[in-house]
């Protein structure tokens, strides 16, 4: 297993535990509840507290796409990481147009914004370093 | 070894061995969730200007409890009349600084613009009441030492991607080379 594959499976692996953890936060909430639930709420004073908050609807679709990013890195699918990049970059516009609003769906905060950008630019930084090294490696072997 | 090899080479040599690794990785995460805590508070789309509070209330510190007078100028003449436009750079610089030092991607650049971000933070707060001033010190040094150790070649894309950009003849990995 490449460095890169490697990588592309820790990077969708902690996106895929991450969405677990904010169902569990949001599951007394109502699906699409704008003020979702927090991570680790109780620990504000910790650099691990009040990071994350997820409505039901965030915490899936955050699990559902860090999946399809797990399942192109193990197959070696290269269009579903893409795909689940671009899924992430779509969250992260979401952030920007929701946040701070009564029509935040995913029940974010401002946190979620880095989460959602770190997943979309770590994926689509690692799919296309992927690409270029098959292409090298092709054309070394032809 | 040439230049080139020695320039992609992992840090561990460096950087010496697992508990410099371990404690450069712990540095680079704990800093990132600093930044992303930062951000989650930053509610758009005033960000506080409407009941003085939130980012607006702090933002005010700098002329209420003055830290540097050119600085207060800036914050009373530029940023006060142009709120929201600041507040929006504000959530998505701290929002994006926590998704590169946690990738640990580009990682050198991003040092640089925490120690900047952490830099007017202090400007603006450190003579608040109740705020210690020691901590942006704190975190601007802690930036620097992120940007001093190249703390994304430990258990970060940098580290994986480095080697990738040494070979390519592009500008864009050759400017990520060298911002990692």
């Amino acid at each position: 297993m490449t460095r890169i594959r490697r990588a592309e499976l820790i990077l969708a692996g902690l996106g895929i535990i991450v969405g677990i953890c904010g169902l569990v936060a949001a599951r007394d909430l109502d699906f699409t509840a704008a003020a979702g639930g927090v991570l680790f709420e109780r620990s504000d004073d910790m650099i691990w507290g009040k990071l994350l908050q997820f409505s039901p609807l965030g915490a899936i679709v955050t699990i559902v796409l860090a999946s399809v990013a797990m399942l192109g890195a193990w197959f070696r699918v290269r269009a579903l990481v893409l795909i689940a990049a671009g899924g992430f970059a779509v969250c992260a516009l979401q952030v920007i147009v929701q946040f701070g609003r009564s029509d935040n769906v995913f029940g974010v905060r401002g946190g979620n914004l880095a989460l959602f950008l770190a997943m979309a630019v770590g994926l689509v930084t690692l799919a296309l370093a992927d690409a270029g090294e098959t292409a090298d490696a092709q054309v070394a072997s032809a | 070894m040439t230049g080139t090899e020695a320039s992609v080479q992992p840090t561990s040599d460096a950087q010496g061995g697992t508990p410099t690794r371990v404690a450069t990785f712990l540095v680079r995460i704990g800093v990132a969730f600093i930044w992303i805590q930062g951000a989650g508070w930053k509610a758009p789309p005033d960000f506080g200007e409407d009941a003085g509070r939130g980012l607006y209330r702090f933002t005010r510190f700098a002329i209420t409890d003055e830290v540097f007078a050119p600085w207060t100028w800036f914050v009373r003449e530029v940023v006060l009349p142009n709120f929201q436009v600041f507040g929006w750079l504000v959530l998505i610089s701290e929002a994006a600084l926590g998704a590169f030092l946690l990738l640990g991607l580009a990682t050198r650049f991003w040092a640089i613009i925490g120690v900047v971000q952490a830099t007017a933070i202090m400007l603006t707060v450190s003579n608040a009441p109740n705020e210690f001033g020691g901590t942006y010190w704190l975190l601007i040094i802690a930036n620097l030492a992120i940007f001093a150790l190249a703390a994304g070649r430990v258990g970060g894309l940098d580290g994986v991607l480095r080697p990738i950009w040494a070979r390519s003849s592009g500008r864009v990995a050759h400017f990520l080379g060298r911002m990692s």
